[in-house]
């Protein structure tokens, strides 16, 4: 009976291992949310360890503690919602860091969190800062970037915000 | 949070063991997370594009217009036909991409033509002066906005010479000089929808008042054919609603589900619908209670989209009083019995008056309603006045639009 459980509990985990060799042991239930893991366990590849190299050992951590709460049978929608909130509530480095890794594990709802989150973060930033947040080196020359200004100069009136988080 | 997680995990039964595993994980987290943050810093790592497009897709589009500058690729990537429609199937959804468009009567300073936009999606209304520049022969001293998809307004303007008609993005403050329709403009009901089968927008416009039904002209604009073209005769069976246009109690056509919808008349009140590519006249069922305006003398009623969904109203006089306003909602499209009424408003100020604009997510309705002193309008709610700023004493018709990219130069 007791081996029969713990068989049961074998087969429904998966390990996930970070880019920095960290494992995560995560029932499958809860890791199939990842379009991407659930096409692994499809495919039959999933029953060793499942290594992300694409993803750190922080931004993992980030992406378990998300997929867990959003498979809880036990949260409501607002504590789901709330938990949201918060979750987002971090750097925008740290919140581009997730994004590609819901990206690459494909996970929708993460990937839409996420976006949102940097969305409403960068509006009203000039677009030097936004060239530091997604580390971009402007291609253009100043006359270049004078004539986009004054195409549309509607679009550039008013307070904008410079700084970087 | 960490709380959370180990209830979840005993619950479930495995609990022990994995709990400690993570928490080993944790451990490592902190450290990681400013291992990663330096790496970050010390690599430059750049982001792949779909992700930029991601985040771009959820941008008001006065930001897009100052991010183009933020490098080559950015403004290719903003400027591109794929990302425009998918900015604006994540601006359909975004209340706060919806905004009133309403033009005050005091808007004509050295024959530009200002409107205010403003944000439907918070109580504080937020207001834009918008500024409607077009080719510059034109001076005019009067505009009309008829109707509105997808971010484009199809607007008049009239000067010394006549009525132009105009194709306007507010967004991108874009606009196109569009041909005119044998039928005079003012007397046509007309509406935009998109067809995705040609992917091309069309503009309908139906001349209610022709004296006879079969004298009803229906003519359609394909943006990319440019000229306008008469379609088959009126549906057989159906008949106007007698007295043009007003009685059909329509600034525009109702367009949704591909199709263009208005009111017509078979045995009692009923929706017409005419489909966007195939031009097939159709019928939209109404239930018992939406027709039941027995021995009234002048009814008031319309179709519109709210939510998406197509909605119908009515109101009218009977028995030497008003029978207050009603509005519909059909949730299934097409399916007669999903007719579902959405709010009863009293006030006899509403009789060929209130038009519903909008539905906020609670289901309250925005009304645009006329004003009885002034030759204007006023803005409500089903439960009272809403305020728009009043810079003005009185604002001509209005509208509200989804916030868009769509550029009326790339769809001729």
């Amino acid at each position: 009976m007791a081996e029969a459980a713990s068989s049961t509990i074998e087969k429904n985990n998966l390990t996930l291992k970070s880019s920095y060799g960290d494992e995560f042991v995560l029932e499958e239930s809860i890791a199939i949310q990842s379009v991407t893991i659930k096409n692994m366990v499809e495919d039959g590849c999933s029953s060793s360890v499942i290594p992300l190299s694409k993803v750190d050992t922080g931004t993992l951590i980030k992406v378990i503690e998300y997929m867990k709460m959003h498979s809880s049978t036990s949260s409501n929608e607002e504590e789901i919602q709330n938990f949201d909130k918060e979750f987002v509530r971090i750097s925008i480095k740290t919140i581009l860091n997730i994004l590609e890794a819901a990206n690459f594990l494909d996970i929708r709802s993460l990937l839409d969190l996420c976006a949102e989150a940097v969305a409403n973060r960068i509006k009203n930033k000039t677009p030097e800062v936004v060239r530091k947040i997604f580390n971009i080196t402007s291609d253009f020359t100043p006359e270049e970037e004078a004539e986009i200004r004054n195409e549309t100069p509607w679009a550039f009136e008013g307070d904008l915000d410079h700084s970087l988080d | 949070m960490k709380k959370k997680n180990e209830i979840i995990t005993s619950s479930r039964g495995d609990s022990i063991q994995k709990f400690n595993h993570i928490s080993k994980g944790k451990s490592v987290s902190n450290n990681a997370i400013e291992q990663m943050d330096i790496v970050d810093q010390a690599m430059g790592i750049q982001f792949e594009e779909d992700i930029v497009m991601e985040i771009l897709a959820r941008l008001p589009v006065r930001y897009l217009f100052q991010f183009t500058c933020v490098s080559k690729l950015w403004k290719a990537s903003i400027s591109d036909p794929y990302f425009k429609k998918k900015h604006l199937n994540h601006a359909k959804n975004d209340r706060s991409s919806q905004k009133l468009l309403i033009s005050p009567k005091c808007r004509f300073k050295d024959h530009i033509c200002s409107f205010y936009s403003s944000s439907l999606s918070s109580l504080q209304v937020v207001v834009d002066e918008q500024t409607l520049y077009w080719p510059s022969n034109h001076k005019p001293v009067g505009s009309t906005i008829y109707c509105c998809c997808d971010g484009l307004v199809l607007l008049a303007t009239i000067d010394g010479l006549g009525r132009h008609l105009l194709l306007w993005n507010p967004s991108t403050r874009e606009s196109i000089e569009l041909p005119h329709p044998e039928s005079p403009f003012n007397d046509c009901v007309c509406g935009i929808g998109y067809d995705s089968t040609s992917d091309d927008y069309k503009i309908v416009a139906i001349n209610l008042d022709a004296c006879i039904d079969q004298d009803v002209s229906v003519e359609i604009l394909a943006l990319k054919s440019g000229s306008w073209r008469k379609i088959c005769k009126y549906p057989i069976g159906i008949h106007r609603v007698s007295g043009g246009a007003m009685d059909c109690g329509m600034d525009s056509l109702a367009f949704v589900h591909g199709a263009f919808h208005w009111v017509g008349l078979s045995r009692c009140s009923t929706i017409i619908s005419l489909n966007i590519s195939s031009e097939v006249y159709g019928e939209i069922p109404l239930i018992e209670q939406m027709c039941n305006t027995y021995n009234a003398k002048f009814i008031d009623q319309g179709v519109l989209v709210l939510g998406g969904m197509l909605c119908f109203y009515y109101t009218y006089y009977r028995f030497s009083r008003y029978v207050p306003f009603k509005l519909w909602v059909m949730k299934d499209y097409g399916v007669k019995e999903s007719w579902t009424e959405l709010h009863t408003i009293q006030g006899y100020d509403l009789f060929f008056s209130a038009r519903p604009l909008y539905m906020f997510a609670d289901g309250e309705v925005l009304l645009r309603c006329r004003h009885f002193q002034y030759f204007g309008s006023v803005y409500r709610t089903s439960k009272g006045p809403f305020e728009v700023p009043p810079q003005c004493p009185t604002f001509m018709k209005g509208l509200v639009y989804t916030e868009s990219l769509i550029s009326p130069k790339s769809l001729i």
